[in-house]
């Protein structure tokens, strides 16, 4: 039985959003909630999630309400990389957790994919520019991690 | 002033570990993330899965630090292929207070890769003075399995020190174990036993050249791990015979993947496996005692059959392959080299039956001709690869038909198809518009003609190989330059009429070349070399040995521009002197690889430089 009804969500900052049910229970946490109280009025409080961030995670579970039944995988897939690809750090690691706090798989292992596709292939001073990581690190320090990560070969040696 | 930090405030441990995990396993960057700050150090060290070291060298010492560092192993490879020569941490530590011993071990730091890894497994060959140094033993190994209570994937290559012992330790401390490689060790049937024992998750056991174990070691782990054995691969190990087989053939009916290279291992072997696993998926043989009686068999009862890979002189005829045709209809990937028995018949009967077929080899197969390859090209329209080697009677028919009815073809080559001309070549071109890959070589009919053709149509090039083919020249390479610009790899080594005006074009329409060889390319000089430092930026490999007009100048153009090179082979060119070498080690920060002559290399470059360089000794 699909359910008709809206939910409302309340961010952080005390905003309000209406969504569809079946948007809605596209994150774990709302559909465990909606299935002990049914539909109400009154919304429900994610004190985790500002509005900014609520306001994309609510984009992003819209197009995936009937993403896998009516397009194409690649072009679900294109739609993803669009999604992500002009956040700012910032914003993408909020979006991790709210995906996390909230429980929408799909959208976790996309930002988390994310997060690890900005630190392919970079130097580690790259990754602290991005990240506005602190090196906390002596040079010493620095120098025996090297010497540890030059023990275990990853190349595989061909027969 | 930089602003706070965005990431470690925000992400807690187990997703920052996730993260990691996405990183696809890939050891750079895994490195990289050990260096960014002490927080990530340790989340990186404590969620790395994946080892593989050199078992040499004083190891046994290595694996107790490695497990106290790297605390959730899964998959540990040890090679005693590879020798390590660096210092490894002389006092246990934990974290990273690690009192390194570089100042008084002897050489610098550049000796820290002193690595031969040049061995191939048949003819490895063991240096004098390896032979003094510890190899990673039994307590090595009982070390390991209690640090890595969730190993999941063993591989241990030429640790001759290690016995059955080491093994039963590991198999009673690492129960989830799954995979199991052991090449050229003397561990013997009991350590084989206590893996079937104790690991009731394992599935996947590959033996090579293992002389200590028998039928018994192999019958415990198809009894023992019978519902869960989903791969095996038996190479060279003489005392493993039809009676392990048949174990498998009766216990493990969940067997997917077969690997059998032996001389122990006849027809009624290959038959109780047949018969027991109907699951099969994955099928390699080379095996003289096998005939078609065994094969047939597999033609009519392993009917999930996806790849079949025959090898070496063996007695099948065409019977056996009729059979598979008939019977085993998913068939995608098949494979025959120096199958002397098989004729066209073969060729025809797999094309009309298995038209899941997406690759073909056909490797030395000399009673194949032209008609078995024609079937091919009628019936097997979803082929993407097809590779012909040492076939000197398959003539140009062949590929008209593979031109006209394969069009999702993707890669192509050609060893030492001496029939085969240009005009067979320019068929594919036009009718494999999807091309990717063309290798081609000593295929001596092969002129400019069938490659411009290919330039012409075939845009989505990525990957092209001209060994030898000494007809081809700069025409060739000026079409691919005007019409494949997302070539990266290009081979035209022994292409000796290729010369600057080949490479220019080359260089102007392919920006995206990553890797070219042109040794022995003898036209090829310094106009060359300036061409593709300004259009090939993203340059990382480099073959120009043989060229003997390149000089200092034209090296010293390339790296200027092209500093992303990783490896750069220049034997035997003689006007490259000392200066240019050592141009080009300080040009490219990110240079590994460095041929050269010996005499070239100066003191001072070879202080800076030891670890890249690969110094051929000639005499003068």
């Amino acid at each position: 039985m699909v359910k008709e009804c809206k939910v409302k969500l309340k961010s952080s900052d005390d905003k309000i959003f209406e969504v569809d049910y079946a948007v809605a229970i596209q994150s774990q946490i709302l559909n465990n909630t909606l299935g002990h109280t049914g539909c109400t009025d009154s919304a429900l409080p994610l004190h985790n999630v500002s509005s900014q961030i609520l306001a994309k995670v609510i984009d992003y579970c819209e197009y995936h309400v009937n993403a896998s039944s009516t397009i194409s995988e690649k072009d679900v897939k294109m739609w993803d990389q669009e999604f992500v690809k002009h956040l700012d750090q910032a914003t993408l690691l909020d979006l991790l957790m709210a995906a996390q706090y909230l429980g929408i798989h799909n959208l976790q292992e996309l930002t988390c994919q994310t997060v690890a596709d900005r630190i392919k292939d970079k130097r580690p001073e790259d990754i602290r520019e991005i990240f506005n990581i602190q090196n906390d690190l002596t040079p010493e320090e620095e120098e025996e991690i090297r010497c540890e990560n030059e023990w275990a070969f990853e190349e595989e040696v061909s027969p | 002033m930089k602003g706070q930090d965005l990431i470690n405030s925000v992400i807690p441990d187990e997703i920052m570990i996730k993260a990691f995990n996405y990183l696809d396993g890939q050891k750079m960057d895994r490195d990289s993330c050990a260096l960014v700050c002490q927080r990530w150090y340790q989340l990186e060290r404590a969620s790395r899965h994946t080892i593989r070291i050199g078992a040499s060298d004083g190891s046994d010492e290595c694996i107790g630090l490695l497990v106290q560092l790297f605390t959730d192993l899964r998959f540990v490879y040890m090679d005693e292929r590879l020798s390590v020569s660096a210092q490894p941490p002389s006092s246990s530590h934990l974290g990273f207070r690690l009192k390194s011993s570089r100042a008084t071990a002897t050489g610098s730091s550049s000796s820290r890769r002193g690595v031969k890894r040049n061995y191939s497994m048949g003819k490895y060959r063991i240096e004098e003075d390896e032979l003094e140094m510890t190899t990673l033993s039994d307590l090595g190994l009982n070390v390991l399995g209690k640090g890595c209570p969730r190993l999941e994937k063993l591989s241990l290559v030429w640790c001759s020190a290690v016995t059955s012992l080491g093994l039963v330790s590991v198999a009673k401390c690492c129960k989830s174990l799954k995979a199991l490689d052991l090449q050229g060790c003397y561990i013997g049937d009991q350590g084989l036993e206590a893996v079937g024992e104790y690991c009731k998750q394992f599935e996947d056991l590959n033996l090579r050249f293992c002389e200590g174990m028998t039928d018994r070691g192999v019958i415990s782990i198809a009894i023992g791990c019978g519902r869960t054995l989903k791969s095996l691969g038996i190479a060279a190990c003489a005392r493993i015979t039809d009676n392990s087989l048949k174990a498998v053939g009766a216990h493990c009916h969940f067997l997917e993947k077969l690997i059998l290279d032996s001389e122990s291992v006849n027809d009624v072997g290959l038959l109780a496996v047949a018969q027991g696993c109907s699951s099969l998926k994955y099928l390699q043989l080379q095996c003289v005692n096998v005939t078609d009686d065994a094969l047939q068999a597999v033609g009519g009862l392993c009917l999930s059959l996806k790849t079949l890979t025959l090898c070496s002189f063996q007695k099948f005829t065409d019977r056996s392959l009729v059979a598979i045709g008939n019977g085993c209809k998913a068939l995608n990937v098949l494979s025959l080299s120096d199958c002397y028995y098989l004729n066209d018949q073969s060729l025809v009967a797999i094309a009309i039956g298995c038209s899941e077929l997406t690759q073909l080899e056909v490797n030395g197969c000399h009673n194949i001709h032209t008609a078995g390859i024609e079937a091919i090209g009628q019936s097997c329209w979803r082929l993407t690869e097809l590779v012909l080697k040492y076939c000197q009677n398959i003539g140009d028919s062949a590929l008209f038909e593979v031109g006209k009815g394969c069009q999702q073809l993707k890669a192509l080559h050609l060893v030492d198809c001496s029939s085969i001309s240009d005009a067979a070549i320019c068929n594919i071109a036009k009718g494999c518009r999807h091309l990717k890959k063309l290798h081609v070589r000593r295929c001596y009919k092969v002129g400019d003609e069938g490659i411009i053709a290919v330039g012409s149509n075939c845009r989505h090039l990525h990957d092209l190989s001209l060994r030898f083919c000494d007809r081809i020249g700069d025409d060739a390479l000026i079409s691919i330059g005007q019409g494949c610009p997302s070539l990266w790899r290009l081979n035209v080594s022994g292409c000796h009429r290729v010369g600057d005006i080949g490479v220019t074009a080359i260089s102007k329409g392919c920006p995206l070349l990553t890797h070219l060889d042109i040794s022995v390319c003898q036209n090829v000089g310094d106009m060359g070399l300036a061409a593709l430092g300004e259009g090939c930026s993203h340059l990382k490999e480099i073959v120009m040995s043989h060229c003997r007009k390149i000089t200092d100048i034209g090296v010293g153009y390339l790296v200027k521009y092209c500093t992303k090179l990783e490896a750069c082979h220049m034997v035997y060119c003689q006007f490259i002197t000392a200066a240019g070498v050592a141009t080009v080690i300080s040009s490219c920060l990110n240079i590994k690889k460095v041929l050269v002559e010996k005499w070239k290399v100066t003191p001072r470059t070879r202080r800076r430089a030891a670890s890249v360089l690969t110094e051929l000794c000639l005499e003068a």
